[in-house]
């Protein structure tokens, strides 16, 4: 029984992702980079507040989230899993190569949150009309090239993915500008960024096939697919293993997605507060 | 939805970065004694009051225990006062001397602390 926990636990905190995936791409180039092996943990919980994209679902949801986060590098080697800054995702990278203030990787990523006819949330059990009688959308992973150019504390970074887990088997480009300011003791990282989602990307998770299709959902087979994103996030330090978490997402959508039968509006915005014990 | 709603964490109370003053003894205290930044490497800030309390009336400096640099000196005191604003990477030492003599009579540091200490040249953040 206890084991069930912990597996369900560790389940709840990798894929209690509640919206649109995006993965973002921050670098304070101020500091001096770790060598070597070096990592860091930590555990949180904290509270979101969210208007939802998906049909059926409350313009305004809320709750509270657990908080799992680790950072691993070693060498040209990273993995990064951080799920507080209002969801999470495991990503690993390899660094080809890192001259004059550019850099190519090799990185691997999920991209888009899974869900299906309970909404958003795997670990929800209530069916949402609305969504009644859709397949399962899963979670896909991605593996392709970033490009990137640091500045001072800015980056910018370009990446061709392709959806290797078989989910979609279609790609994902992501342009990213962010933007880290320390200020006193806080960190404020801001960014804005540009997606575009092939059309078995857009079509697998946001088409209405002909068995999911009904009355009120009609068949859907969107192409090609776009997403703006906004996000601010601060992080302040309580003490030595304290720190203090806020966060705001905004993401709009092109014609493919919002005008998919069970998206209801072209936005989501997602809020949110947290603290979280890093050991 | 157990672990959705569930999963909350208590923050213990923080310790008070404060040494103890002994009430007979001459003191040189820094309050608050420690600084937090977010990451490794990064300046730290802090508010600090820099107090110290001799037996005798005296003649007496404060000064940075690394560079010997004077920060202030009373004359004719038993006790002052500095406060000033903390800006730094690393952990700041000061002394008191008796400016008469230049012998060292208390001292007292301000310790620099770190949340993040992986700074990775490559932090892939995902938020959402």
């Amino acid at each position: 029984m206890r084991a069930c926990s912990a597996l369900l636990f560790i389940y709840l905190c990798i894929f209690s992702t509640s919206s649109q995936a995006s993965n973002r791409y921050y670098a304070d180039n101020t500091l001096e980079p770790s060598q070597g092996f070096a990592w860091d943990w930590g555990i949180g919980a904290g509270y979101y507040a969210e208007d939802s994209y998906l049909v059926g679902m409350d313009s305004y949801n809320d709750g509270f989230e657990p908080d799992i986060h680790l950072a691993v590098s070693y060498e040209k080697f990273y993995l990064d899993y951080d799920q507080s800054q209002l969801s999470g995702g495991l990503s690993l990278g390899y660094s080809i190569i890192d001259k004059f203030e550019w850099g190519l990787d090799i990185v691997g990523t999920n991209v888009q949150s899974g869900f299906d006819e309970t909404g958003l949330t795997f670990y929800g059990d209530d069916v949402i009309a609305e969504l009644e009688g859709i397949k399962r959308r899963n979670y896909d992973f991605d593996v392709g090239l970033r490009l990137s150019r640091r500045f001072e504390n800015s980056h910018i970074s370009f990446e061709y993915l392709h959806d290797v887990s078989g989910t979609h088997n279609g790609w994902v480009m992501n342009s990213f500008f962010s933007q880290i300011i320390p200020w006193r003791n806080w960190e404020f990282r801001s960014g804005v960024g540009l997606s575009a989602y092939s059309s078995d990307f857009t079509n697998y998770y946001f088409g209405i096939s002909q068995p999911e299709s009904r009355a009120d959902r009609p068949l859907y087979i969107p192409d090609t697919s776009y997403s703006l994103i906004f996000e601010f996030h601060a992080e302040y330090p309580l003490n030595q293993h304290w720190v203090f978490l806020t966060g705001w997402l905004s993401t709009w959508f092109s014609n493919d997605i919002h005008q998919s039968p069970i998206i209801s509006q072209e936005y989501q915005h997602k809020a949110k507060v947290g603290l979280r014990y890093v050991f | 939805m157990f672990f959705k709603y569930y999963f909350l964490f208590a923050l213990p109370i923080a310790p008070v970065n404060a040494q103890e003053q002994t009430a007979d003894s001459n003191t040189l205290v820094a309050i608050p004694d420690t600084c937090v930044a977010l990451r490794e490497g990064r300046n730290c800030y802090a508010d600090v009051e820099v107090s110290w309390r001799q037996q005798q009336i005296g003649n007496y400096c404060l000064r940075n225990s690394d560079s010997k640099h004077i920060i202030q000196c009373w004359l004719m005191q038993h006790k002052g006062l500095f406060r000033y604003e903390f800006d730094s990477t690393e952990t700041v030492g000061f002394e008191l001397i008796n400016s008469d003599n230049g012998k060292i009579v208390a001292s007292t540091e301000i310790q620099l602390q770190w949340v993040y200490k992986n700074r990775q040249k490559k932090r892939r953040w995902r938020l959402f």
